[in-house]
């Protein structure tokens, strides 16, 4: 079973495309688009939502430059 | 129409949900990825030689994925994850130009490649062999530069062959040969994992290296106890993760350097027995000093005397030589630009070497001193392919007669046809252009016309009436293809194969996913052709680069580099192989100079390391003072100016400036200012600011940081419209023949 979720990740003015560049790095991230400015959207994939949960305390606490995680959505796959 | 699964639906509905949260439509979201084949292959950016797959539909490259088999475990920095827009690009090159009067016109390959061939053979036969060179890339295949290597020096009978790592690593590989007397990092990226203390000079890794970073990133936060000490004139987004961060005048760091050596000593934090084995001290060329000279040379490099050099804290000093030489616990160091592009480059990559080899903490996981590579094949391609002007294929030198004549038996030409006279380095081959003795040049895969230091004046060569320029490249315009005299269209990264070899010592397969777009081809294609019609066929008689390969790994058996086990198969198998690896059977090389990892130290070798790359076993401690950059600040320029990179692109920005994300950060090249310097110019950020060194002046827009240092300007390398390069010095390494691109005098005037 995992979770997949879909997020926004709000920045500070003109931020968005540098705090793209490090999620592209984090497991689990696909990247879908950005406004080029202050948000970043993308997908997620984990093992369950408690991680997604820490993981963004993580983010936002190593990335001055991220103000929120917003999830917009949040589905669970349970397998084949 | 295709069914999603669940978990694609998903990932579906997550994707368009954050999409409307933001506003978009969603046009950018990729295919689903079960649509796709995937081939794999290897990061086109950085010397960090990331493992990916790239993911293709209807003979387009649509998506890529990090290769979690390989080092990077799967993941990517943004110019990697965003690799499938430069492929389709609208300035991509898909037909040959010839230069008509002013304007680039559209030719065919005949005529184009007839040209080319009638002016380098009457060039040759009119003025001589060395009136014509090749300037290659850390950029091409290594199958690639190895032809034209071959082409060059052996058919053409030039050893004019250099290229762009001669601009990025040269000082690297000086110090790297001085000091171990075989060039190339001992260590790999999983030293990373064990280092308990992890010291970066003269490198932003944050945003040059990012995986890397990464790697350093999961370290410290894996044990509490792990020190990062960043040297850095700059507060860069690297200095964020450190326990230290030492900020000094540019080009002070040897005096800095020593003064932790001094403090080693002083506090009793060297390896004597270590030292005594496996170290000799040299000054100059020659390894004729012993310890009690290097100890009396470093008597006076206190850490006071440093400070008061370098404008860094004596105490900062004397903390990051305590934590890097603390018994029993394990150090790495890195560095890239920051040290190699000076005019004491190599003496600077001695001096980070010495810290290991006083301390004994070099061959065992978690310590080694590691440079970083710019590009990524500067190491597998030109490096240790031996493609620079005074070098033969895996550690051979045009001067050394054994190895010339080595390689005259492996290319099967006459005895003798090898020169022994060394080549044009870089800047020596641009002024030879300069001076009309160099009349033709072919430039594949590289953009001198923006990447020289002091380059409105080689530009300026490049254009000079009876030279003629020819350049392969896969976009156009660029600010070389713009001076050449004809253009020829190259394959592009997944439209060809070839193997990549990275910073570690690893080598990897990069295999074919797409067909040419238009009518491009790729550069051993080319090579082989202009090859064929200067009656020199028979030395590039290759189908592919599988043909290459079998010719590369034979002249590799038997050097220090010997790979001879990495067969074609072994590479598209694997995730990436790391030399020595001279049977099939053999796993690969972690760490170098190891008894019981390098074959090529003896299994009964009575040390752990033996550094077999000099004859008497030992490395070398070097005695090394400091010596200011060639230019220092003054009354008339004020300000000390440096360049480097930033994380959303890429060298010269030909390719990471076509992709839409990437363009929508650090497009334009900004004067970073001290917030004290902008209120002295009477500027502010956004406002526009002339910067003039002794050989150009250019307008930049202003970036006011606190994260500058006061009285240091930086620009960004990727801007074709705002050339930082007008302005830098085109002053070399003596040994080395590097550019010092890191550092000159500047001053400055609102605009």
């Amino acid at each position: 079973m995992s979770t997949v979720a879909g997020i926004v990740f709000l920045t500070a003015p003109g931020a968005g495309p540098l705090v793209a560049a490090r999620l592209a790095s984090e497991p689990g991230i696909t990247l879908e688009g950005g406004d080029g400015d202050s948000k970043v959207a993308a997908v997620w994939e984990a093992p369950d939502a408690a991680t997604l949960e820490s993981w963004s305390e993580r983010l936002l606490a190593e990335n001055p430059e991220l103000l929120g995680v917003f999830p917009t959505f949040v589905g669970t796959d349970e397998g084949e | 129409m295709s069914i999603l699964n669940r978990r694609e639906f998903l990932k579906a509905s997550a994707a368009s949900s954050a999409l409307v949260a933001l506003g978009s439509r969603g046009e950018g979201a990729p295919p689903p990825l079960s649509d796709l084949h995937w081939t794999k292959s290897v990061c086109r950016y950085c010397g960090t030689g990331c493992g990916l797959f790239i993911g293709t539909k209807q003979g387009k490259v649509v998506s890529v994925k990090g290769d979690s088999d390989n080092h990077n475990a799967g993941f990517l920095c943004l110019k990697g994850f965003l690799l499938p827009q430069i492929m389709s690009a609208p300035d991509r090159l898909l037909y040959p130009l010839i230069r008509k009067g002013d304007a680039l016109v559209r030719a065919s390959w005949e005529e184009a490649m007839a040209l080319v061939a009638t002016r380098f053979r009457s060039t040759v036969d009119q003025f001589g062999p060395d009136a014509v060179g090749f300037y290659g890339s850390g950029q091409g295949l290594t199958e690639e530069t190895y032809a034209a290597n071959k082409l060059f020096k052996a058919g053409l009978r030039t050893n004019n062959v250099d290229g762009n790592p001669r601009l990025c690593m040269a000082s690297a590989v000086g110090g790297y040969l001085t000091t171990f007397g075989k060039d190339e990092p001992m260590g790999c990226y999983e030293d990373i994992d064990s280092a308990d203390v992890i010291l970066l000079v003269g490198t932003n890794t944050a945003e040059a290296h990012p995986i890397i970073f990464r790697r350093i990133i999961k370290r410290k936060r894996s044990n509490k106890d792990v020190k990062v000490v960043v040297l850095d004139p700059r507060r860069t987004a690297t200095s964020r993760i450190a326990d230290l961060h030492l900020s000094f005048n540019p080009g002070t760091d040897l005096a800095i350097l020593n003064a932790m050596a001094h403090v080693l000593f002083a506090e009793g934090l060297v390896d004597e027995s270590f030292i005594a084995k496996h170290v000799a001290f040299g000054e100059g060329t020659e390894a004729n000093k012993a310890l009690a000279d290097y100890k009396a040379f470093l008597a006076e490099y206190t850490p006071e005397k440093a400070a008061a050099i370098s404008g860094a804290r004596a105490e900062d000093i004397v903390t990051a030589a305590r934590w890097f030489g603390a018994k029993g616990r394990t150090a790495m160091s890195m560095w890239t630009m920051g040290l190699n592009q000076r005019t004491r480059g190599v003496w600077a990559n001695n001096l980070m070497h010495n810290l290991h080899l006083v301390t004994g903490k070099i061959g065992q996981p978690g310590s080694t001193p590691f440079s970083l590579t710019g590009q990524p094949n500067a190491c597998g391609g030109v490096r240790d392919g031996g493609a620079l002007s005074h070098t033969l294929p895996y550690g051979r030198l045009v001067a050394n007669d054994k190895h010339r004549a080595q390689m005259e038996k492996l290319w099967n030409v006459p005895a003798g046809a090898l020169s022994p006279k060394p080549g044009l380095p870089t800047i020596d081959m641009f002024r030879a252009i300069e001076d009309g003795k160099l009349k033709a040049l072919w430039v594949m895969c590289t953009n001198p016309g923006q990447s020289l230091p002091n380059v409105n004046r080689y530009r300026k060569a490049l254009r000079r009436e009876g030279a003629f320029v020819v350049v392969t490249e896969a976009f156009h315009p660029t600010r070389t293809s713009e001076l050449a005299d004809v253009v020829l269209p190259a394959a592009l990264w997944a439209e060809k194969e070839g193997v990549y070899g990275c910073g570690e010592r690893r080598y990897q397969l990069m295999e074919r996913a797409v067909n040419p777009l238009g009518e491009a081809r790729p550069d051993l294609e080319i090579l082989c052709d202009f090859a064929r019609r200067l009656g020199h066929g028979a030395l590039l008689p290759f189908k592919g680069p599988d043909d290459v390969w079998e010719e590369i790994r034979a002249a590799s058996q038997g050097t220090a580099y010997d790979f001879h086990g990495m067969t074609r198969d072994r590479l598209r198998q694997s995730h990436g192989l790391l030399w020595p690896l001279p049977t099939e059977g053999h796993a690969g090389t972690k760490r170098r100079f190891v008894r019981g990892e390098d074959p090529l130290v003896p299994a009964d070798a009575p040390d752990r390391v033996s550094f077999y790359g000099r004859p008497d076993m030992k490395a070398v401690v070097w005695l090394r003072p400091q010596k200011p950059p060639e230019e220092v600040v003054d009354a008339e320029y004020p300000l000390w100016f440096t360049t480097g990179r930033v994380i959303e692109h890429w060298h010269t920005g030909t390719m990471t400036r076509t992709c839409k994300e990437l363009r929508q950060a650090n497009y334009e090249a900004l004067a970073e200012l001290h917030p004290d310097d902008a209120s002295t110019l009477d500027v502010k950020s956004g406002d526009r600011v002339r910067l003039t060194s002794r050989r150009g002046t250019e307008v930049f827009k202003v970036r006011v940081v606190d994260s500058a240092r006061k009285g240091l300007v930086f620009v960004h390398m990727h801007d074709p419209d705002h050339m930082c390069n007008v302005l830098t010095i085109d002053a070399v390494d003596p040994i080395s023949r590097q550019p010092e691109f890191k550092i000159c005098a500047v001053k400055a005037a609102k605009a």
